[in-house]
């Protein structure tokens, strides 16, 4: 993990200190709401439904047991003993006073973590690979170049109050993990013909409204110049993007409408009139790769007897390990993945007890890191193999050890209006549904991957635009229902889903989706995945299915 | 005008102006910026120190070839949640070195000013209303309390 | 105004409280109460503009955080939100019976 140095020691604790200030003026009336708003947002806090909720950074994804105990303590200490993680690889506290939350960033100072920038209209944080620095898959970690974009954007001046939000994803694998390809920027580490690292980088993906797979920007940026190119990309968007409507200011409404051509030679022109004078990329970023310390990994034979053997003496064990761990770049080792669904309960949610537990068990286990996913699930990411068969009895007892990891009752789901003020439906309840509906394992089994995700609202924090069955809840005539949208995909062929018709009611969404899976084993050829039926069938049996009886 | 300038309340020695007044020398005058491009295109006397009004429609390129001449550029923020003056008051001082002064006017707020100094702005003028809530004070206390960011060091 | 037990719908006032985030009500008294039991019912413009002022007044010695009216139907004598939405956010989550709030009490 990245070793934080004395500049990000005081950065964080002044931060703290400085919003308790701005919440003593608010509360005198020397700030209004007004100007308190984006103060407000800024260090992560909302005025939500029940009471102010606060969202934590958690840049890049990476925790280390020591913060996630912390995260326990303040699950206890200030808000009613559990946490939500998000979509974006962040945490939730969703029932905070005012009042407190300045000695809330106090402590999570104390282990260098804070909520600078989570919301506002300001550039949020930066979202990676979980599987970083432990899958094989990535041509080089893109860790270091996640810490140096949160390192420039942190308190960046010029880009405090842009015309909206501004969402960054990196990957150093071509198997996207981060959806990069539905952020605002997203960046994939490349390399050219002659090895010399650099960046692919797309611009105006995004979901919400008005969802939109992002295009490219740049097909290769040498890597020294990235920041000098972002800090071009920003400040034309930050000049130029609407600000007449909220729903029109993302960069992707001015990607779309000057042309991606029109947009490049505008970034281009800033680019070359900067690139002296803003900050030089490759100092500070070799800077960086030197503060994130390779793991002290051991040297373990290529196959793991103990392992052999628990797999085929448990089944219930074996399941875990199909779904839940993958392949780690390093021999003997895994990456586990740990379901934070349990069939019935509330997606992404977990309790302070769970939170300690998870950390004790990132220290034994894995080397004291644990990573958060967009998927609201948690990695393990540097597991001996011999370990796993402690590691899931261990889980298990603590009700983490659910073998679903992208599987149907793993299903993404936002707060929704249990909790969220711009709801227009619950969430919650209809994904404790369908992974009730499709809980016995075997049947998970047979079924096989299928990316579920529940929004909401329109505004699409479930990232139902790019579920495989995406699920959008709405309000009619006072009434809870839900559109159901096809064939959405978050990987490197990121895809919209497209709406499959009218909607349904709460008591008949859960049965549409059942009708969209039976349909699926019908027509599928032995062990095909969903995706893939659905590539091949297209929309059309699917769509006959959901309203046969129309 | 108020000004909130080096963490110091004063009343500079300017004014808005809609036209030139020839006959003052006594204070700077701030021009809108098409007034004063009319001016030095017909090319009439010059006057005692000048400063322009521009906002986030102003052609830089148009007002490039006078900034030795304008003592004072004052950017106006269509609201303080419009985050685009900072980045004129950026463009000005990192893509085409403006050496001059930079003033920020838009009922900008105490917390905002550590922003508008690391962008390169001078001053922001300031309201009585908003000094009654907000006096000279908070501002120094917003440049004090404010955390360093990491690209100036 | 009629008696609110004659009354089967009305307005009220909701905001949420500046210090805790609660959910509160303005009452007749020109408080804020967490029990919508004490919520002023309005069924005219007089009583909505007094309710109106009171919010303004309240959000300007920071009391109070974005008050705004809801419907309400009356129910042996008791308000209860029309709105679904509106019942959640007075209540609490559907979901974690464990956080629900206290909306109603008994009226002395």
């Amino acid at each position: 993990m990245y070793s934080y140095d004395t500049f990000d020691k005081q950065l964080v604790d002044n931060r703290a200190s400085q919003f308790r200030s701005q919440v003593v003026r608010r509360i005198s009336g020397a700030l209004n709401e007004d100007e308190f708003r984006p103060l407000r947002l800024m260090n992560g806090l909302y005025l939500e439904m029940h009471a102010y909720m606060l969202r934590i950074a958690i840049p890049y994804g990476g925790l280390s047991a020591p913060q996630m105990h912390m995260l326990g303590d303040i699950a206890d200490k200030y808000d009613r003993g559990y946490g939500h993680f998000t979509t974006r690889q962040n945490i939730q506290f969703n029932w905070l006073e005012l009042d407190r939350v300045p000695e809330l960033l106090v402590d999570l100072a104390k282990v260098n973590m804070h909520a600078i920038q989570s919301s506002g209209n300001c550039i949020r944080n930066v979202t990676a690979d979980p599987y970083a620095g432990a899958t094989a898959d990535e041509i080089a970690d893109p860790r270091p170049t996640a810490e140096l974009l949160r390192q420039w954007s942190s308190l960046h001046p010029e880009f405090a109050f842009l015309p909206r939000k501004f969402k960054i994803a990196v990957t150093g694998s071509s198997n996207d993990r981060a959806a990069i390809r539905v952020h605002d920027i997203g960046l994939q580490l490349v390399e050219d013909e002659a090895g010399s690292p650099g960046y692919k980088i797309f611009v105006g993906g995004g979901l919400g409204r008005t969802p939109m797979v992002g295009v490219v920007l740049c097909p290769f940026l040498p890597r020294d110049q990235l920041l000098a190119y972002l800090e071009a990309t920003l400040r034309v968007y930050n000049l130029y993007g609407r600000r007449d409507n909220k729903y029109k200011a993302r960069i992707k409404i001015l990607t779309h409408e000057l042309g991606i051509e029109n947009f490049r030679n505008q970034v281009e022109a800033e680019f070359q009139s900067i690139k002296t004078t803003a900050p030089a990329t490759g100092p500070w970023l070799s800077k960086i790769e030197d503060n994130f310390a390779v793991p002290p990994f051991e040297e373990l034979p290529a196959v793991c007897k103990a392992l052999d053997t628990l797999t085929t003496s448990n089944s219930a064990f074996a399941r875990w390990v199909e779904t839940n761990v993958c392949e780690h770049k390093v021999q003997g080792y895994a990456i586990a993945n740990v379901s934070l669904k349990p069939i019935g309960g509330i997606a992404g949610d977990a309790t302070s007890e769970q939170m300690h537990k998870l950390a004790h068990l990132a220290d034994r286990f894995s080397l004291s890191e644990i990573r958060v996913t967009k998927n609201q699930n948690l990695v393990l990411p540097h597991v001996r193999q011999s370990d796993l068969g402690d590691l899931w009895h261990a889980l298990q007892f603590d009700g983490l050890g659910e073998a679903n990891s992208g599987m149907i009752s793993d299903v993404v789901s936002c707060p929704g209006m249990d909790y969220c003020s711009l709801a227009t439906a619950r969430s919650i309840p209809i994904s404790q549904q369908i992974a009730r509906r499709f809980a016995d394992p075997e049947l998970q089994q047979k079924i096989g991957p299928v990316a579920i995700k529940i929004s909401g609202c329109i505004n699409a924090c479930g990232h139902h635009h790019i579920g495989q069955i995406g699920i959008l809840g709405l309000e009619k005539n006072g009434e809870e229902y839900y559109q159901i949208v096809l064939g959405g995909d978050d990987g490197e062929a990121a895809a919209i889903g497209k709406v499959s018709g009218r909607g349904f009611s709460k008591d008949d969404v859960v049965d549409a989706v059942e009708r969209v899976i039976d349909t699926f084993l019908k027509l599928r050829t032995t062990g095909e995945l969903f995706a893939d039926a659905y590539r091949r069938f297209g929309t059309g049996p699917f769509k006959e299915a959901l309203y046969e009886t129309d | 005008m108020k000004l909130i300038k080096n963490g110091e309340l004063s009343e500079p020695a300017w004014i808005f102006c809609d036209n030139i007044d020839h006959d003052r020398h006594d204070v700077g005058q701030i021009l809108p910026y098409r007034v004063f491009l009319e001016n030095r295109v017909r090319r009439t006397n010059t006057i005692g120190l000048v400063g322009i009004q521009i906002d986030v429609d102003t052609e830089l390129e148009d007002i490039i070839a006078y900034f030795d001449q304008l003592h004072l550029i004052v950017i106006e923020f269509a609201s303080f949640v419009d985050g685009r003056g900072f980045s004129i008051a950026g463009r000005l001082r990192q893509s085409l070195n403006y050496a001059g002064e930079i003033w920020a006017n838009g009922n900008l707020f105490a917390d905002q000013y550590p922003l508008a100094v690391q962008c390169g702005i001078d001053g922001v003028v300031v309201d009585e209303q908003l000094l009654q809530r907000q006096p000279v004070e908070h501002w120094r206390q917003a440049i004090d309390m404010h955390p360093a960011f990491r690209s100036l060091m | 105004m009629d008696k609110p037990e004659r009354l089967s719908t009305a307005k009220i006032l909701t905001a949420n409280d500046l210090h805790s985030g609660g959910v509160v009500f303005a009452t007749a008294h020109g408080d804020w109460s967490p029990f919508i039991s004490q919520a002023l019912l309005s069924d005219d413009a007089v009583t909505n503009e007094r309710l109106e002022t009171c919010g303004q007044h309240a959000v300007e010695r920071q009391l109070v955080v974005e008050p705004f009216f809801i419907d309400v139907s009356i129910e042996n004598g008791l308000p209860r939100a029309i709105r679904f939405r509106e019942q959640l956010r007075v209540n609490g989550p559907s979901v974690q019976t464990a956080f629900s709030k206290p909306a109603f009490r008994e009226v002395a």
